[in-house]
Order: C-alpha cells, then structure tokens, then sequence
C-alpha cells in the first residue's frame, strides 16, 4: 500500500474502512465498559464510525507523520484508535473497570515506535481490562480446553507463550492458512465459553 | 485468584488483542466478521466512501483555509519590516538589493518612486517570510 493519502485507491481506503470497522467493533465487544446493549453507541454518543474516521483524519492531516517502514497504514490506524478509544475511556472516569494508572501521553508518543504492532498495543490496551478478573485461572481452564485439538493447541501457545504471529504459527507448526483461520475460529468460540464460565462481562 | 499458573494477565491480553486483529488483518476476514455481526458491507463501505470524500474536501478547505491567513500574517510582517527599513536614516536601496540578491538593474532603482519600492519590497519579504514558515514546519 502507498504512503501519500493521494496515491491511495478507492479500492485500497475500502479495505481500509472494512478493516478499521471491523477492528474497532471487535475491539468495543471485547470490552465490559461500554454503555448500553448497543455497541455502536457509548462513551459521549460516539460511535464506531466516529472513531473509525477519526483516525483516518488525523492521517490525511499529516500523511507524513506515517513512516511505511515500521508498519502497515492500517496497523498505523489501528493504534490511533486505540489510543482515541483509551483516552475516552480515561476522560470518563466513571466508565472506567481497570484501576490502572495510565498516563496518556501526547499524538507524537510513538511515532518513532517500530517494534512489532501487537507488542506496541498491549500497554495501550491493557487499559481495557478488568484488574478484578482472574486472568490466570481463565488462561488454564483455556489451556485444558485446547488440548484435545492440535491445531488450536498450536495456536493458542504460539500466540500466547511465544508471541508469534499469524504467518510464524503457520509456519512453525506447518499448518495451511485455512487451518489456521479455522483453529483461530475454534480458539474463539473457546475463549467465549471461558467468557460465559468466569462470568465475564461483554 | 490462582497464583500457581505460568500464565499472567498480560498473556491473557495479547490473547484477546490477537482474536481482535484476526477479525481485521485482511478484508474477506473483516467483511465475514461484520457480516456475522448482521451488518450491511456494502453500506459500510458506500457510507464509508462518501464521509472519507466528506472529510477529504473538509481537511483540504482547513489547509487552504490555515495558508491563507498564513499568507496574510506574512504580508502584514513583511509591511511592519519595509516600514521600519524605509525609516532608518542609513537605509540604502542598493545594498539591500545586494543583500537579498533582488533582481533589478540600477536603472531601474533610480526610476522608481517611494510606493513603487515599499510594493516590491513587501512582496519580496512576504514570500521570503512565507518560504521560511514552510521551512520550519518541514
């Protein structure tokens, strides 16, 4: 994908706003703070859309903030809303479930961040979750839950004990891409029984 | 809670962040995601195309908008300046010709009259000033 919002595509933003879309409404149903049974609408009436674009804007702003060789235009997005969605989160107090100190830095923090996108999310996004929870006990019930399913086993340790990615699970453990995004499937549903056994606020 | 696990609550997250990005990393993925979640595509899409154009033409008249004024500024600094210029006793028309290496010949200069000099210096300081913003925003 180019780098000047001008040499982008029809084609190429459309798989951008799908992308971005889909991101951001997986990201709100994993989280327990939002209000309402809606999740298009909380936090101030703003809505998916709303953060979706948001980020795109604040690219089109300034295209040259973005630097192609340390990530993708869309993990670069990705990481806008996450910081918009935590600074929300932040701002209203009252709509907090972490009691995690968490000082929001400024636009600029990490431009120059070029570690791998997951590893640069997980302090942005660890905002998000409940310190209540037992985190420890859930992981074990899910690590008897995958065991009698080799590929979902495979995933689940490269991803969790290793942090592989998706393209190093594949192949580490030999798998097709299709296996993995069915395991991955498979891993989710198990994630969500988890959800349902510990009680787990969606 | 359980003390005795290898596992902590940062794996837990990067567990939950990875599902999150499997949904998002390609478009038939995230067309299948917002699809099981009952969603139009074809509306995301379309809807998304014209706020993208919406947003494209509202940033562009922002631009346009922020370099006029900046325009104006550098007009009214560069007015301010040849005022003062023109006010020193030792002000000399052609040094400053030398100075900011303006192209005009000495024929000209003794030809031209007081407003005629302030216009062309104006000009040049305001797209000297202006140049010199563009530098310091790079």
């Amino acid at each position: 994908m180019s780098n000047q919002n001008s040499e982008i595509t029809n084609e190429e933003w459309e798989d951008i706003i799908l992308r971005l879309q889909a991101y951001t409404r997986k990201l709100v149903k994993e989280k327990g703070w939002f209000r309402g049974d809606e999740a298009g609408v909380y936090l101030s009436g703003k809505e998916i859309d709303d953060y979706v674009f948001e980020a795109i804007g604040r690219y089109l702003k300034n295209p040259e903030k973005y630097d192609p060789s340390k990530r993708t235009l869309v993990e670069y997005l990705k990481k806008h809303l996450i910081r918009s969605l935590v600074n929300n989160d932040l701002i209203s107090a009252e709509n907090r479930t972490s009691s995690d100190v968490f000082a929001f830095d400024n636009d600029e923090e990490d431009e120059n961040d070029s570690t791998p996108f997951l590893d640069s999310i997980l302090s942005h996004a660890q905002i998000f979750f409940d310190e209540e929870i037992d985190y420890k006990e859930i992981m074990n019930y899910m690590e008897s839950e995958v065991k009698d399913d080799v590929d979902v086993e495979n995933i689940f340790l490269g991803l969790v004990g290793c942090g592989m990615k998706r393209a190093e699970i594949i192949k580490e453990f030999n798998m097709t891409a299709n296996e993995y995004d069915n395991g991955m499937r498979r891993l989710i549903t198990i994630r969500n029984k988890a959800a349902k056994k510990y009680n787990i606020k969606k | 809670m359980n003390n005795n696990s290898k596992y902590s609550k940062g794996d837990f997250i990067r567990f939950v962040m990875a599902t999150v990005e499997h949904v998002s990393s390609d478009k038939e993925k995230a067309k299948e995601f917002l699809s099981a979640e009952g969603l139009n595509v074809d509306s995301i899409v379309s809807d998304g195309m014209k706020r993208l154009k919406r947003l494209k033409m509202q940033i562009e008249a922002e631009k346009t908008k922020a370099e006029m004024l900046s325009a104006d500024e550098a007009k009214q600094k560069a007015s301010e300046w040849v005022d003062d210029l023109l006010s020193k006793i030792d002000f000399s028309l052609p040094e400053l010709v030398k100075e900011e290496e303006l192209t005009m010949s000495f024929r000209n200069i003794e030809k031209l009259s007081q407003d005629d000099i302030k216009k062309i210096l104006v000009k040049h300081f305001t797209l000297k000033f202006l140049e010199e913003q563009a530098k310091s925003k790079k």
